[in-house]
């Protein structure tokens, strides 16, 4: 056994991504000479596992490093330290061919579709772009997969000769679904697929979410802030803040039973569409402090109701609640 | 059967350029919209159809020497004069259109390639490549353009080949600038972040999505460089450093005309307003291009 | 209740390459006072439009064509330029989405709240009323520490720090009406709720009416009273909150109701079909005819008129006629 695999041994077969330890560090440049003497922490320490044909969601406010970890994951951008392992494979240990050749299982849609697609190429050659990179496939059959997947997300035929511009925001993003599935991927990263979509429009985008992740098998992370279209979405769920992940579990444990005081503030803050709610008033305190200079000990700390000193000193530990449950709280028991 | 593939195909083409055809009417409505681009366009229309039909506009052989008719102010004979040889002067400013014409195109060709690339690598590599790169520009730009122009073509000899290769050393940094910075931001947009996470390798990512979107900007520079590059070729000329005589070209011609000017003021002036009227209208249709082109008009 | 505001038929227009958008076609509904009205709709349904509109700072290539703009008895599209900056300086406020663009980099945010104040109350800038004015306000925004916030540039404050300056400048004045485009929507989530909050405690304490401009279902039914409902130029529907979401009336309220999830949403989400219409050409009368289940003949003809169905309760479809 060489030591990428043995790692591999402890995957359970169920398992898809699993991301252990995982460190993201941005220097931050300054002074003449622009060395780089401190780091913005975007992702520290961070570890869980997505299930094949599962959705994860990731939730966090701005600058809590979710975007980064799905950017990682794909080894868009490289790991500062820890493990990610796609499909049995340890992606931080093999060779750039092999990585290639992964690609073709992972794929991510991007939040803003009018930035995503090249505004000088046609559709078809958006669309057919990874079947030229992977396959040796004449233009023929490049034109007739990229016309059968376009219909699959709901385009037509004729929608292959245009250019991004001429489309809605909801059908760009259509495309951009598109091109991410027509590899037959297994894992897909949607980086706030629907953030920059009107309400009507996002709803048909998750609705051909959920009928592409049926319809393909595939497993998603999905990263967002909104907690409604998580709980619509996910089948668990991770809270972050501030590059580190505070709470982990089914999305029926996030939503009915938080464990988390940041759980509990941020599920407070999204304003519902619904005035019959009924629902816990927390006014959230302060603003999320620079990631630069996180917090000492538990990072929620300056905003938290329930600190105490532990809080302020020790880092507290993603502990066991419940089954598939996980919390990182000194005081989650007494809260 | 295959007629209609054929139609079919035909109509695929005529639909995937609509777009195109419809930003081009846009393009032409902008045009017609500002006046002083279209006296720029039709200014630089005009010398590029005289610089074509030289041989047929022009009445006299551009070098051919005639004592006889030496230092005539002009007549009907002669429209622009004679210069101190017998050379009609008319006919060398038609075809020094030529001389101005062939410095254009190879100095843009030359420049905007060499710049763009270096710039594209640049920007999209970063790093030490970036440096490396950049700083060799900044050493050429650390240098008045003129100078380093005058220097490369003294130290290469005086020749038109020379001073086209002069102005080409000095020009590209302009183009290598541009491009980086437009690379720079097309690396970072999220269509190229989608091409890698398809697993493009870097050459594909360069040459097939970076590169075609840095082109329009240099062009744009390009256009309005030419003025600047007619300049720069005439003050070579001017300075004995450009194209040798009895070239006509248009710099070297207002030197030549120097001595008389008190009396004879037709030999440089005539070739100084073919100057000053070319740059002038590629500056007005460089100027106006770019306002085309400009995003926050188009809408 | 009586009105403070009342717009009337306000048609605005943008001059485009493409052809005449037009961005507002006929828009009617009214600002009661001590209201806390939220306007919303999807992209392009005009409803930032509408807000510039009432402000008067619609520029060229945009035109306001028709209508009026009653504020406490004057017609606002009547005014002098001179007489519409003292309306803007002391009795309609305005904040946007991004507060950092709408303030000025280069001067310190005491000295631009106290410019505010001096212009509406006529005020010499460094007279010591209004300095005690801007120590006043930022405490009641809720920004601690006055005396050091005041020598802060606009690049030092975080976005929810800048929001609270926006809202301390625009409520100085003690304004009629104000009119937030959009406050939360650069923010994060946890900053959004306070200071929604923040904007309805000031509000509310100092009598005056406002007016949130969202696109989000949810900022309206958690903070607004009465809110109206636009689509592609038109008001589709203005009523109070909770009558709005229990029964909406209009086939637009009810679909955008039922697409947006909400937690504990089972099965799929509802969704409407067909894209929001191009203002060049829009659809003929009702402009939402072409994605309206229930449409009938007489919807793809005549535009239909705003009626009131229950006191309070206005809808403007065919439907109801």
């Amino acid at each position: 056994m060489i030591d990428g695999e043995v790692s591999e041994l402890a995957v359970n077969n169920d398992v898809l991504v699993k991301i252990n330890s995982l460190k993201k560090y941005f220097p931050v440049r300054s002074g003449i000479f622009l060395r780089a003497k401190k780091y913005v922490r975007a992702v520290d320490n961070v570890s869980f596992t997505i299930k094949k044909n599962e959705t994860l969601a990731l939730v966090g406010e701005s600058g809590c490093g979710k975007t980064t970890i799905g950017r990682t994951i794909l080894h868009l951008l490289e790991p500062t330290d820890g493990e990610v392992i796609f499909d049995n494979k340890n992606l931080t240990k093999i060779s750039k061919d092999e990585l290639k050749e992964l690609r073709k299982g992972m794929q991510i849609v991007f939040q803003n579709p009018y930035t995503s697609l090249h505004p000088r190429k046609l559709v078809k050659d958006i669309v057919g772009e990874p079947l030229k990179i992977h396959t040796d496939f004449s233009s023929v059959e490049i034109l007739r997969r990229v016309k059968e997947t376009l219909e699959n997300v709901g385009l037509r035929e004729e929608h292959m000769y245009r250019y991004p511009h001429e489309f809605s925001g909801g059908q760009r993003q259509r495309i951009a679904v598109a091109r991410a599935i027509i590899l037959r991927p297994k894992f897909i990263v949607l980086d706030e697929p629907t953030s920059a979509l009107d309400v009507s429009v996002q709803a048909r985008i998750l609705n051909l979410l959920n009928k592409l992740k049926e319809e393909l098998s595939l497993t998603y992370l999905f990263i967002t802030h909104d907690l409604a279209v998580v709980d619509y979405m996910a089948d668990r769920v991770a809270v972050m803040y501030l590059g580190k992940v505070v709470e982990i579990g089914k999305k029926d444990d996030i939503f009915k039973r938080p464990a988390h005081p940041y759980t509990r503030v941020l599920e407070a803050a999204i304003p519902i569409p619904d005035p019959f709610f009924k629902k816990e008033r927390i006014l959230p305190k302060g603003e999320v402090p620079n990631p630069v200079n996180p917090p000492k000990g538990c990072r929620f700390h300056t905003r938290c109701d329930y600190a105490v000193d532990k809080c302020k000193e020790l880092e507290p530990q993603l502990e066991k609640v419940d089954d598939e449950h996980y919390v990182a709280c000194h005081r989650w028991k007494e809260i | 059967m295959k007629q209609d593939t054929l139609s079919m195909k035909w109509k695929n083409f005529i639909e995937s350029r609509k777009p195109l055809i419809d930003d081009w009417k846009h393009t032409a409505y902008l045009w017609r919209k500002s006046k002083l681009t279209m006296i720029g366009s039709f200014v630089v229309l005009f010398f590029i159809i005289i610089a074509i039909f030289a041989p047929y506009i022009a009445p006299y052989d551009p070098i051919a020497q005639d004592l006889s008719q030496r230092l005539q102010p002009p007549s009907s004979k002669h429209l622009f004069g004679t210069d101190q040889f017998g050379r009609d002067i008319f006919s060398r400013v038609i075809y020094g259109s030529r001389i101005a014409i062939w410095i254009i195109i190879l100095v843009s060709i030359i420049s905007g390639g060499i710049g763009t690339l270096i710039g594209v690598f640049a920007g999209y590599f970063g790093g030490i490549v970036d440096e490396v790169l950049m700083r060799i520009t900044d050493m050429f730009l650390a240098f008045p353009s003129l100078v380093l122009a005058m220097a490369f073509a003294a130290a290469m000899g005086p020749s038109l080949t020379n001073t086209i290769i002069a102005i080409s050393l000095v020009y590209w940094t302009v183009y290598a600038r541009l491009a980086r910075a437009e690379a720079l931001r097309i690396k970072n947009t999220e269509y190229i972040e989608a091409e890698r996470a398809m697993g493009a390798s870097n050459f594909r990512i360069i040459f097939l999505h970076v590169l075609p979107m840095c082109i329009s900007p240099v062009l744009v520079q390009l256009t309005l460089r030419m003025g600047t590059i007619i300049l720069t070729a005439a003050g070579l000329g001017f300075l004995g450093l450009g194209a040798q005589p009895p070239t006509p070209e248009w710099g070297a011609m207002v030197s030549d005309g120097r001595n008389y000017l008190v009396d004879q003021w037709w030999i440089s002036t005539f070739p100084g307003i073919a100057i000053a009227i070319v740059v002038l209208g590629f500056n007005l249709l460089g100027d106006g291009i770019r306002d085309m082109l400009d995003p926050r008009l188009r809408r | 209740m009586e009105k403070l505001l009342s717009v009337r038929n306000l048609r605005t227009i943008f001059h485009t390459y493409r052809g005449v958008v037009k961005a507002l076609n006929g828009v009617s509904f009214d600002v009661y006072k001590k209201d806390f009205l939220g306007v919303v709709g999807e992209t392009g349904c005009g409803k930032s439009v509408t807000s510039l509109s009432i402000m008067r700072l619609i520029e060229d290539p945009g035109e306001i064509v028709d209508g009026s703009v009653v504020f406490e008895g004057r017609d606002l599209l009547k005014l002098s330029e001179e007489e519409m900056q003292k309306v803007r300086a002391k009795e309609i406020s305005m904040i946007f989405q991004e507060p950092k663009m709408a303030l000025n980099p280069v001067l310190k945010v005491g000295y631009q709240i106290a410019e505010a104040v001096s212009t509406a109350e006529d005020l010499p800038i460094k007279s010591k009323e209004v300095q005690e004015k801007v120590y006043e306000i930022l405490k009641a925004v809720g920004l601690p520490d006055p005396e050091s916030m005041v020598e802060k540039y606009p690049h030092e404050l975080s976005g929810g720090m800048a929001q609270r300056i926006m809202i301390a400048m625009g409520l100085v004045t003690k304004p009629k009406l104000l009119i937030a485009d959009e406050p939360t929507s650069a923010l994060d989530v946890t900053i959004q709720a306070q200071i929604l909050h923040l904007i309805k405690e000031l509000v509310s304490e100092m009598g005056t009416s406002a007016m949130i401009i969202t696109h989000n279902l949810g900022v309206v039914a958690e903070y607004c009273e009465r809110v109206v409902i636009m689509y592609a130029g038109n008001v589709a529907e203005i009523g109070n909150v909770k009558t709005i979401f229990k029964e909406p009336l209009h086939p637009y309220t009810k679909g955008l109701i039922k697409a947006v999830p909400v937690i504990g949403t089972k099965g799929k989400l509802q969704t409407i079909r067909g894209i929001v219409p191009d203002l060049v050409n829009p659809p003929s009368g009702c402009r939402f005819h072409p994605r309206c289940d229930h449409a009938l003949d007489i919807c793809s003809k005549e535009l239909p008129p705003i009626k009131e169905v229950e006191p309070g309760h206005f809808v403007a479809c065919h439907l109801y006629d």
